[in-house]
């Protein structure tokens, strides 16, 4: 470089010239002549002027050169000039311009192609991304996608029209304001655990392990309970593997049908419309065959009479292929169908069609058939009941015992017979099932139906469908610590005596569950949800159930989130506990109150009593304590434990309605127990109680 | 006095075999080709035991069980069901409605006797 040589000569001729002026300086001033003073002013103004060239110099050739490179790099990498590098010549930068300007150059290359790349790619994305939309568009089925907190984050057109557009199907909002929330609850915790379960011998995929599942087939219903919707659920993964959501696509169930019942009324046109051009065809061919001493002319008309009807019947074959080819004839399987959301369908129709009251009853379960035809079958069955016995209120449960689920119609009234049910079995169904029968659905389902009388005057219709394979509770360690039991000893005072003699199995109860953001109500751990449902004569009323998320106006700890599944957004815009708190109260009544481990769940409740002006002081049965009086050398007393024990099914733990569902059936269960112990009202099962509280104290003091 | 059997079938050729069984194993055989054929021939002898074919034309097998069931004179009569479904949920529905046993067509010769013999004690004849 020029600058390399020329700045240190410069300032060598520079220091050399200051030098040799200083000294003549001097020996002129040693020599005696003139005063000192005047020679070294001479000196220092040469040497300054010297200087000053020098910088000068120095100006115009390198620094000027120099900041107008530094002004260049600096514009053009922060903006997209393109410009050739302007810099005086003559400066003593040597090579340093033409080095930036193929810099600058490279620079502008890896940014065009960057561009270029950021430009495809966003091209890809949105071609993917109307592609998606289009493939949304055009599907009939309907799609919902959701997050584990089960908010919608996306949903097509066909989902707005199958659920009619409702108010409650929009963006951030919960799925359960359009779709009944157990079956794709429990459905997705299934494809949860088939995914813990596959751990380690999942796909690899870019390094990471991904457990691949398939998507489950179920039905559920429209919240509105107008629709049967054949639903099918996939799980969402994140590039980690992780499940972050689910796709939730579904079809109306009832449009498939429809399709199903006009290709066999077809198949019945087919039978008779063909019959008489068929019935032409084979008298004129015998005429042929077997007259052979048949005239020219009348062996003409049997011919033509062949040829014309062959014809007609071309071209009907060739009109019902074309109707047939339009009608989507998928094969309809059995799907998995929430006990409670087929009742609740035959409660809505036979309350609307036919003024009968239908209440479904006991623990809902899960059951494998064609829910459709089902509803269909059983409605018919119902109200063929109905008029018979002259009956207008049933109640309709399902019962679960080995691989079987036992469909219940129950009523109190006279009895139907064997023979009687068989005629109502060969009766065509009217409605969108192309003219079934009962004994059809039945039979398809594998199934017999059959009367039967109970005590008290009362009959019951059974039928035995295929039960689901369900997620096992015990498949599923609670991972939750247990609960701390309180021990509150005026719990369990029943003032009245008329109540206190009331016997266990007359009683009204309300049996509930809370979920709430902590196990420390005295240390600011408020409530979250409470869920409850009816229990009356020792019938589960499951249509009959209360169910409110509550702001706990506070915080929800992440731990306990992961156990109930409530997060901050779901309770965002709830209403306080002294708003939920009289709703409850009202749904309550006077029934007496039962919950797994009562003392914990009426902390919470009395803790906002006070200030939502209500009292709670109702009687009060634990479903814990009296499973241990009963079970004494039981270890486990969680509720999964307790339920397993009496073979109850565990519905949707951990929401407050589940769990109030599941201890419902474990009471019930509990019941008859207590029975054979002699426990057989309130006042003994309280003092039971009481005792049990005691026991359990004195064994933690111990322990 | 021999115990009496009375069987129900309105297939012929086992109405045949059955009662050709019955007879050797010394019991008093009745025969009935359906099910009010069957409601018929009971309420003018009472038997100790029906083999009842489930379908039948006419009142069926069920049908008939019931009926038996249904008459308080007729509750010592044993009723076993014959049928050709063999279902766990027939059994079922066919001890709901008050058969006391069941067995299952094809039949083995030997289990019919065997089960005859378990309800009637063995035969006096």
């Amino acid at each position: 470089m020029r600058a390399a040589i020329a700045i240190p000569t410069l300032l060598g001729a520079l220091a050399l010239a200051a030098f040799c002026v200083a000294s003549v300086a001097l020996w002129q001033a040693e020599q005696g002549g003139g005063a000192l003073g005047a020679h070294m002013s001479f000196a220092v103004g040469v040497v300054a002027a010297l200087f000053g060239a020098a910088w000068g110099l120095l100006h115009v050739k390198l620094l000027k050169p120099l900041a107008a490179v530094t002004g260049e790099l600096i514009l053009r990498s922060q903006t997209r000039l393109d410009r050739p590098l302007a810099v005086a010549s003559g400066h003593l930068l040597d090579g340093l311009p033409a080095a930036v300007e193929r810099l600058l150059g490279a620079l502008a290359a890896a940014r065009g192609e960057t561009q270029e790349k950021v430009n495809a790619a966003t091209r890809r994305a949105e071609e993917q991304k109307s592609r998606l939309e289009a493939i949304l568009l055009n599907l009939s089925e309907g799609v919902i996608v959701c997050n584990l907190e089960h908010r919608i984050l996306l949903y097509n057109q066909a989902a707005a029209r199958i659920l009619g557009a409702h108010d409650a199907l929009g963006l951030a909002r919960s799925v359960f304001g359009v779709l009944t929330r157990e079956p794709v609850v429990l459905t997705l915790e299934l494809l949860l655990q088939q995914v813990e379960g596959a751990h380690g011998v999942g796909v690899e995929r870019g390094g990471e392990s991904i457990a691949e599942t398939a998507p489950r087939r179920f039905v559920c219903a429209s919240v509105d309970l107008g629709t049967l919707l054949q639903a099918r659920l996939s799980l969402v993964h994140e590039p980690s593997g992780r499940s972050s959501g689910y796709v939730l696509t579904f079809a109306d169930v009832g449009a498939e049908l429809e399709s199903v019942a006009q290709r066999d009324a077809l198949l019945a046109e087919v039978a008779i419309d063909w019959r008489r051009p068929l019935a032409s065809l084979r008298a004129a061919a015998e005429m042929l065959n077997e007259q052979p001493r048949l005239e020219a002319d009348e062996r003409r008309v049997f011919e033509e009479i062949v040829g014309k009807e062959v014809q007609a019947l071309n071209d009907r074959f060739a009109e019902v292929t074309r109707r047939y080819e339009r009608l989507a004839t998928g094969p309809w399987p059995l799907a998995d169908i929430h006990s409670l959301d087929l009742f609740r369908a035959v409660r809505k129709h036979l309350a609307d069609a036919d003024g009968i009251e239908v209440t479904p009853v006991g623990a809902p379960v899960w059951i494998h058939a064609d829910s459709h035809s089902l509803v269909l079958a059983l409605e018919y069955l119902i109200r063929a009941i109905a008029k018979h016995t002259a009956t207008a209120a049933f109640d309709i449960g399902a019962e679960m015992r080995d691989k079987y689920v036992y469909v219940e119609v129950v009523w109190a009234g006279a009895p139907v017979t064997s023979s009687v049910i068989e005629t109502w079995l060969a009766d065509p169904l009217k409605g969108s099932l192309g003219n079934r029968t009962v004994r059809q659905i039945v039979e398809r389902h594998g199934s017999e139906l059959w009367s039967q009388a109970l005590p008290e005057g009362r009959n019951r219709l059974r039928l035995p469908l295929r039960a689901t394979e369900r997620p096992r509770a015990r498949q599923r360690p609670d991972r939750v610590a247990p609960m701390p039991e309180l021990y509150d000893f005026d719990l369990f005072n029943v003032s009245s005596e008329v109540v206190k003699d009331t016997p266990l199995r007359k009683l009204n109860l309300v049996v509930f569950d809370t979920e709430t953001t902590g196990l420390r109500p005295n240390e600011g751990d408020e409530l979250l949800s409470i869920g409850a449902v009816r229990v009356v004569n020792g019938r589960i009323l499951t249509g009959e159930t209360f169910e409110r998320l509550i702001n706990p106006g506070r915080d929800i700890p992440a731990s306990t989130t992961q156990i109930h599944g409530i997060t901050a957004d779901m309770v965002r815009d709830k209403p306080p506990a002294h708003v939920v708190l009289p709703q409850f109260k009202s749904f309550v009544g006077d029934s007496v109150l039962v919950a797994y481990n009562a003392a914990f769940d009426m902390k919470f409740l009395e803790m906002r009593a006070g200030q939502a002006g209500v009292t709670f002081d109702n009687p009060v049965l634990d479903a814990l304590l009296l499973s241990v009086y009963l079970q004494q050398d039981a270890s486990d007393f969680s509720l999964s434990a307790a339920a397993d024990r009496l073979g109850v099914e565990v519905i949707a733990r951990h929401t407050a309605l589940g769990d109030a569902m599941t201890t419902a059936a474990i009471f019930v269960k509990l019941l008859d127990l207590l029975s054979s112990r002699g426990i057989d009202t309130l006042g003994q099962a309280a003092r039971i109680s009481s005792r049990m509280m005691e026991q359990r104290r004195q064994q933690a003091q111990l322990g | 006095m021999p115990r009496s059997v009375l069987v129900v079938d309105d297939e012929a050729n086992i109405l045949l075999s059955l009662e050709f069984l019955m007879r050797k194993a010394g019991y008093d055989v009745r025969l009935a080709r359906d099910g009010e054929e069957a409601l018929a021939e009971i309420s003018r002898a009472c038997p100790d035991l029906v083999l009842l074919d489930v379908m039948m034309p006419k009142c069926n097998g069920f049908d008939v069980c019931e009926a038996i069931r249904a008459n308080p004179e007729w509750r010592n009569v044993r009723v076993i069901l014959l049928t050709a479904k063999g279902r766990d949920i027939e059994r079922e529905k066919g001890l709901a409605l008050g058969a006391d046993d069941y067995i299952t067509k094809p039949f083995s010769t030997r289990e019919v006797v065997e089960r005859v013999a378990t309800w009637l004690g063995p035969s006096s004849g």
